[in-house]
């Protein structure tokens, strides 16, 4: 196990490092020049030249890229474009000279919100999706199965930006039934903070329960034809009973690791939806930064993107193989 | 038969709902059986056996399945059919249990071994403690034969025969009246199969317990059971004492069940009866006693050695080590052997499949060690060496007619045209007793025993110099095994072929070879001529093997 742990380790810095490397490649190699952003129309050459030089744009690429790789390790010191010294900490994501702040402290002024709005429409998915996948199984091939199907496909076909925007338009607006969609954070009002992202989550949830519903739905039907269950209602287990010890364990660890993948997926989407929904978190940020060719914080987002999905890909690993003996972590 | 039966089915009638409407599985079946008896229900797939086992449980999906008749448990225990899940969850697991066929499929892989028998026995004893449970789980291991230590242990961790131990040991935790067991053995090497079956005997006399014994195996019923219940096609055709059913049956299809599958008492070669046709003339020349005089030799391997690649760091299984076989021309070779002896390795290395890690192959004086990784060797040699594979679902391509499978060969290695390949795919259907009429049809429209005959077809277009036969008979119904032993007798007579015969079944290599070669874990024990090897074995394992036959 410790063995496993560690070598997983390996394994995502490696490809973190990776995406860090192709993330600053494609955009500092792009043509835009950052320090004439940074620095604002009004500077001439030799300025832009000053600027280029403090914020270590004039090194080589390859030494930019060691010396951000350092940063995350080690942290260090930033020149802010007047050639002003800031302290970057470790793990340092670079400063961005348009928000005048490090990138990992505009990340973190706005991740409660992403993260929020993820784990909402997390419990959402697995809720809806969970449960009409069940219903749909055990109750296959009548109505239920029928009409649950239905829906999860008007789901899967409709797309957040469509749904976002009418649901916003007939709960909110005409009929006033939700708040519009705002952010408190939690520890100041739970309960504000649930009523501002609930429109959010029932919008999310829906659109990505129906891969879960129907996940749900097959591996439990695949399930149930196993020897074992049968077996256990051989014993004289209860219905219930056997579909919880035997079906349930059996089918889930797909939906375990496909739980693990949307986790990344709802942080890759969430640009869209807090567009959609007006609210102000990492992928609005992220967002800002490629218009504004913010280039640390371009690269800081989709750092900590991949980040999210190398985690939590491996976390569903561990789980699976903690639900089923047979999987060895090698 | 002294009080009342432990378990009494009266007209019992089972009908699944399909797509295309009502199937009948089982038709009006009535049978008793006494405390402490063993009936034998015995019969070719599609016989409804296990259906019947099922419907005493309860177990059939009641959105799909109608069951009518009458079961009942004891002379006045509560009718099962039709009872509410309530009554069968009291019933199933305390006064009836299960023993299933596949026991890695019937045991849960997630929990332990000792957690599952006592969870059997806590679903019937509310009362009982976790701790009582577990100690009672294990008492109940020791008694099957397995060490109480490894109650911890998941089912992947046992052996086959050990799985069955546990899966018999759940099944008989709570001291069931009646105990049915479906094809308890059926997926189990000849030796576990012969211990299985003696504990299951000897808890049946211990306990008492009335037990209906579900199979397919003629040999099974012999060693087992007091009485037998024959069925066909749903429906119950004889029943009796197993002595007077397998010696002097009434019905015609009761006496080809008995006699379609070789015993190592049959006349090697001989014709074997079949449904069809019970009574076979006997060959008009009879297969000699030896193999032909020696010709030359066709296929060899020398001191041969393969290994598969370990997982990561573990080491190479090695799965062939030092085996020298040879095939001479017009000479059947069987190589018998357990599961992981090696044998279906060797077939691949002579087809040219697989890369051995040491030693030589050669075919006709060639070496052809190398054909599995050189396209062009490989291709030469498939144009002599051809292959009958064991499960005929799975190795024919459902997507291709019939024409197009046969004819494949024939396409890749001759320059026949479209027409004259029609003729002589015609010509092969006719020599496997298929016809013309088949030629576009899908594998799917065609029975296991029709598909056989389809494969062999294929690997006799090109007219090979060698065919290899993996298992070609063992997903095969008896009678139906019966049938295509038959044919591949007619068609190595007819053809002179040169064989390598791949079986676990010792009675039918005997059967059907010339020669014998016994594997054992990647090795060979012992090779000779039939009757050498059979008659008067050298090799301790082979004795072992002999006895454990049924």
């Amino acid at each position: 196990m410790t063995r496993y742990l560690l070598r997983r380790a390996a394994q995502a810095v490696a490809v973190l490092l990776a995406i860090t490397a192709l993330a600053f490649a494609l955009f500092y190699a792009a043509p835009s020049d950052p320090a004439l952003i940074a620095c604002g129309p009004k500077c001439d050459t030799a300025q832009v030249e000053a600027v280029r030089a403090s914020m270590g744009l004039d090194q080589p690429l390859l030494a930019q890229f060691l010396d951000y790789v350092g940063g995350i390790v080690t942290g260090r010191t930033i020149a802010d474009v007047d050639g002003t010294p800031i302290p970057c900490p470790a793990p340092c994501l670079g400063y961005s000279y348009t928000l005048h702040q490090p990138v990992l402290a505009a990340i973190a002024d706005r991740l409660p919100v992403t993260v929020s709005l993820a784990a909402g429409a997390l419990t959402v998915i697995l809720v809806l999706g969970i449960g009409s996948g069940l219903a749909a199984a055990l109750r296959r091939g009548r109505a239920t199965d029928r009409l649950l199907s239905g829906f999860s496909l008007l789901g899967a076909s409709v797309q957040i930006y469509f749904l976002g925007y009418v649901l916003q338009f007939l709960l909110v607006y005409s009929t006033g039934l939700f708040p519009l969609p705002h952010y408190v954070p939690f520890a100041a009002h739970p309960a504000q903070w649930a009523l501002g992202l609930l429109l959010p989550w029932l919008v999310l949830g829906f659109v990505n329960a129906a891969v879960f519903a129907r996940l749900t739905r097959s591996q439990l039907l695949e399930t149930m034809h196993h020897g074992y269950v049968r077996t256990a209602r051989a014993k004289g287990l209860g219905t219930l009973r056997t579909h919880l010890r035997y079906t349930a364990r059996g089918a889930a660890g797909p939906l375990v690791q496909l739980l693990g993948l949307e986790v990344g997926a709802l942080f890759g989407g969430a640009f869209i939806t807090e567009t959609v929904f007006g609210l102000g978190g990492v992928g609005k940020l992220a967002v800002d930064a490629v218009n504004g060719n913010d280039l640390p914080t371009v690269v800081g987002t989709v750092l900590l993107a991949a980040f999210f999905v190398v985690v939590f890909v491996a976390v569903a690993d561990v789980v699976v193989a903690w639900l089923d003996p047979r999987v060895r972590l090698a | 038969m002294s009080r009342q039966p432990a378990l009494r089915v009266r007209d019992l009638t089972v009908t699944f709902g399909t797509a295309r409407g009502p199937v009948p599985a089982v038709r009006d079946i009535s049978f008793d059986v006494a405390p402490g008896e063993v009936l034998g229900l015995v019969g070719e797939s599609g016989s409804g056996k296990s259906t019947i086992g099922l419907a005493a449980l309860g177990l059939h999906d009641p959105a799909r399945t109608r069951v009518e008749g009458s079961i009942r448990l004891g002379g006045d225990g509560p009718e099962l059919v039709g009872a509410p899940e309530a009554v069968l969850k009291r019933v199933r697991g305390a006064k009836a249990a299960m023993v299933f066929q596949d026991a890695l499929d019937a045991l849960s892989p997630y929990h332990t071994i000792g957690a599952q028998i006592a969870e059997a026995y806590r679903v019937h004893h509310p009362q009982a403690s976790r701790k009582e449970a577990l100690r009672r789980a294990a008492a109940m291991l020791e008694r099957v034969g397995i060490p109480a230590a490894r109650a911890s242990d998941h089912p992947h961790h046992l052996s086959g025969g050990m799985r069955q131990r546990v899966v018999i040991a759940m099944a008989l935790v709570n001291d069931p009246d009646v105990l049915i067991a479906d094809e308890p053995t059926t997926a189990l090497d000849a030796r576990v199969q012969r211990q299985i079956l003696d504990l299951i005997r000897e808890l049946q006399a211990e306990t008492g317990t009335a037990m209906v014994l579900i199979t397919h195996d003629v040999g099974v019923v012999a060693a087992t059971c007091h009485r037998m219940l024959v069925l066909r096609a749903g429906e119950a055709l004889e029943e009796g004492p197993t002595a007077r059913l397998l010696t002097s049956a009434a019905h015609p299809y009761t006496r080809a069940l008995v006699q379609a599958a070789p015993t190592l008492r049959t006349p090697p070669g001989s014709r074997l009866p079949t449904v069809e046709d019970p009574e076979p003339k006997p060959r008009a020349k009879a297969r000699p006693r030896t193999a032909p005089a020696p010709a030359g030799v066709l296929a060899e391997v020398r001191d041969l050695r393969v290994d598969y690649p370990g997982r990561r760091r573990s080491r190479p299984h090695t799965a062939v080590d030092g085996v020298s076989l040879r095939v001479r021309h017009g000479e059947t070779l069987g190589l018998v052997g357990e599961s992981g002896s090696g044998k279906s390795t060797i077939a691949r290395v002579l087809a040219g499949l697989r890369r051995p890690t040491g030693g030589e192959v050669r075919f006709d004086g060639r070496d052809i060690s190398g054909a599995a990784t050189n396209a062009r060797l490989r291709r030469e040699l498939s144009r002599d060496v051809q292959l009958v594979f064991q499960d005929p679902y799975a190795s024919l391509n459902p997507r291709r007619t019939v024409e197009q499978i046969v004819t494949t060969p024939l396409r890749v290695h001759t320059d026949l045209d479209a027409a004259r390949r029609r003729d002589r795919a015609v010509e092969l259907l006719e020599q496997v007793g298929l016809s013309a009429a088949h030629l576009s049809r899908h594998p799917h429209e065609f029975s296991g025993g029709q598909r056989q005959r389809i494969g062999i077809a294929r690997a006799l277009a090109v007219r090979p110099r060698l065919v290899i036969a993996d298992e070609p008979v063992s997903a095969l119904d008896v009678s139906v095994q019966a049938q295509v032993l038959n044919l591949l007798m007619d068609l190595r007579e007819e053809l002179g072929l040169s064989l390598l015969f791949i079986s676990h079944d010792l009675a039918v290599v005997r059967h059907f070879c010339d020669r014998i070669a016994v594997l054992k874990d990647g090795g060979l024990v012992e090779t000779g001529p039939r009757d050498t090897v059979f008659d008067t074995p050298s090799a301790a394992y082979t004795k072992e093997l002999l006895a454990a036959v049924l």
